[in-house]
């Protein structure tokens, strides 16, 4: 990371804001002449938007993560689909009938109770927006507080893309033989240090370590690390597809575009050329919408007079 | 496998409590005829502590108290179990090929085992075959024209986690009844000719009307060909015979057929669960494994006077899926 800041980027398309940052703290220099960065992930828009609300944002970012044509699939279908994937490779377990949590509702929360509950899991959610909560409530999925979820919980996954969504005060809700996996950016989603400090681990079969807290067996995967990358192979390559195509022409769009300090959007006309150019190439077309299609009461609201 | 035998042991509670109602096993010889994986593992190291003497076929791996042979005529048997079978006289040409078992051997036919199917196949080979194909090809089921051959067990088991990961399931049945049961789980039912050409990937399963060369003949370019089910004599291996085939990445190589090139056979049109060895979910072999020793009980209480064929008892077979029932969570009405 610091070879890269070394390299004095103009533009950076980063993941997590990690280079971002790097370049921030090691070369302030680059940071301030930066003309633009597009970002991947939810934790890394998060960090920029906490960059701009302290006013140290000199440059344009374009957060690819709120593109449609990302978040809608990258998250929810991508992480959903490998994160499971990767939890069932590594622990040969079953998921039919398995008692799993889901710690963080947002697109990759909802990707992985989604898929997790169609092939018959049973999901319960922990989420602190009421909204999304009352979202995973209405999916069908259990709610409640880590407190009343964590007990009897086979599988716990996080995804809430900042850090300690399991640490020490939930350690004491967990049971025997419970498996513990990261779908979020942070590898500090399950509290791995705080687990090591009260427990001795273990390592199990490839990816699994077991630490003993008092008389149970806790296991974490993969370390706690993201858990499709370091426990699988990473996204499916049709997400990519997409995910890639949002970052690059957000980077085009940086680059040809005069554009204020601050977060950005990826405008949607760009987001709708890519699902277009993706249904296209899957050969599948869609209607335009006609005039008469469109609701009229604009006309109407023209003509009142108040 | 001794790491991943540990991992499971713990999660085949159901094992425990059949094995305690099997006894001791003093020079009972079992030959266990099977794929070795880390559950089959199990089951083996644990029938030995009970004192009989196991014999693994086909296996290279060292277990405590455990022989490892070639053939399975090499082991010495005194009884023979039935094999998963969907079909009782494929069932007994498994044990007629071994030239040192007698076809009289009293056969207990597990094939009609509801609690079989359930965890073998709905759940087993579903679970494992797909998220199998996923793993080998970094690829994704969502919006993808999948075909399943057959809707028996396994092919039940395979629509339902390939519905689950977003595909579009199209079965390919002969029997009205099951055809019908794959429209209401909101499968298409089409015949080969209709789907082969939209398929993306293609399904053989160990039932159903199997493809033939004439089928293939309606494939498209680059659809994926796989098998999910417990035998390996299944169409994509026989259809791969004699082409010319290419490597692509691990368990992936190409082939071409006239009109439909470059087609993606995975894992060698070997069943899928068998791939990297992993074998069914932990959960699911540990009522398969049961099922087995259950079997085992039976054969040994009925001695030389054991039926030919019988299935397991219904009363055996309904206690292990209490005891299934109770060490999920779960409670019966009384």
């Amino acid at each position: 990371m610091r070879a890269a800041a070394e390299l004095e980027p103009e533009y950076i398309i980063d993941d997590g804001a990690e280079l971002t940052m790097r370049v921030c703290i090691h070369r302030p220099d680059v940071f301030a002449r930066l003309s633009g960065v597009s970002e991947e992930t939810t934790t890394g828009t998060a960090r920029l938007y906490a960059v701009q609300a302290s006013g140290k944002l000199p440059f344009p970012s374009l957060t690819a993560n709120d593109a449609r044509c990302k978040h809608l699939f990258d998250n929810r279908y991508g992480t959903g689909q490998t994160t499971l994937q990767a939890v069932l490779r590594l622990t040969n377990r079953q998921i039919a009938g398995a008692q799993i949590v889901v710690v963080g509702y947002g697109y990759v929360g909802r990707g992985i109770a989604e898929y997790a509950a169609a092939m018959r899991a049973q999901v319960r959610v922990v989420e602190v927006d009421p909204v999304r909560a009352l979202e995973a409530h209405m999916d069908g999925h259990r709610v409640g507080t880590a407190a009343n979820m964590l007990p009897g919980a086979q599988f716990v996954i996080t995804a809430t893309g900042g850090m300690r969504a399991i640490g020490a005060p939930e350690f004491t809700f967990l049971e025997d033989g419970v498996v513990l996996a990261n779908a979020g950016h942070h590898d500090l989603e399950v509290d791995v240090a705080s687990l090591a400090q009260s427990a001795t681990g273990r390592d199990g079969p490839e990816g699994i370590t077991t630490y003993r807290l008092g008389a149970r067996d806790i296991h974490v995967l993969s370390n706690g690390a993201l858990m499709n990358i370091a426990g699988g192979s990473g996204h499916p390559v049709e997400i990519m597809d997409l995910t890639f195509a949002v970052q690059g022409l957000g980077a085009h769009h940086l680059v040809n575009t005069q554009m204020q300090p601050g977060v950005h959007v990826l405008p949607r006309a760009v987001d709708d050329s890519i699902a277009a150019a993706k249904l296209a190439s899957m050969g599948i077309a869609l209607d335009a919408g006609r005039q008469e299609q469109t609701d009229d009461q604009a006309d109407m609201i023209g003509r009142i007079t108040i | 496998m001794r790491a991943r035998m540990e991992w499971a042991t713990p999660r085949m509670p159901v094992l425990d409590y059949a094995l305690a109602q099997l006894g001791p096993l003093d020079d009972v010889d079992i030959a266990l005829n099977f794929p070795l994986d880390p559950s089959l593992a199990v089951l083996a190291t644990r029938l030995s502590t009970l004192g009989a003497r196991v014999c693994v076929v086909g296996a290279e791996l060292e277990l405590p108290g455990v022989a490892m042979c070639a053939e399975l005529d090499h082991c010495p048997p005194s009884y023979v179990l039935g094999a998963i079978e969907t079909d009782i006289s494929r069932h007994l040409g498994a044990v007629t090929r071994c030239a040192k078992i007698a076809q009289t051997v009293p056969v207990v036919d597990l094939s009609s085992s509801a609690l079989m199917t359930l965890a073998h196949d709905h759940i087993g080979i579903g679970q494992a075959s797909v998220m199998a194909l996923l793993d080998i090809t970094n690829l994704q089921l969502a919006g993808r024209s999948v075909v399943v051959c057959g809707y028996g067990a396994s092919g039940q088991g395979v629509a339902a986690h390939v519905a689950a990961l977003g595909g579009r399931v199209t079965v390919v049945e002969r029997d009205p009844i099951l055809a019908s049961q794959a429209l209401a789980a909101g499968c298409s039912v089409e015949r080969y000719a209709q789907c082969l050409p939209k398929a993306e990937v293609v399904f053989a399963t160990d039932d159903g009307p199997q493809l033939r060369v004439d089928d293939v003949a309606h494939l498209q370019r680059k659809t994926l060909l796989c098998a999910a089910g417990a035998s390996a004599q299944v169409p994509p291996a026989i259809i791969v015979l004699g082409q010319n085939v290419r490597p692509v990445r691990a368990h992936v190589s190409a082939f071409d057929l006239p009109g439909a090139p470059d087609l993606k056979l995975i894992a060698k049109g070997q069943p899928l669960h068998l791939a990297e060895r992993q074998g069914l979910p932990t959960e699911a072999s540990d009522i398969v494994l049961v099922l087995y020793v259950s079997g085992l009980g039976q054969l040994l209480r009925g001695g030389v006077d054991a039926p030919m064929i019988s299935g397991i008892a219904a009363d055996a077979e309904a206690a292990l899926a209490a005891e299934y029932v109770a060490r999920n969570a779960g409670s019966l009405e009384l």
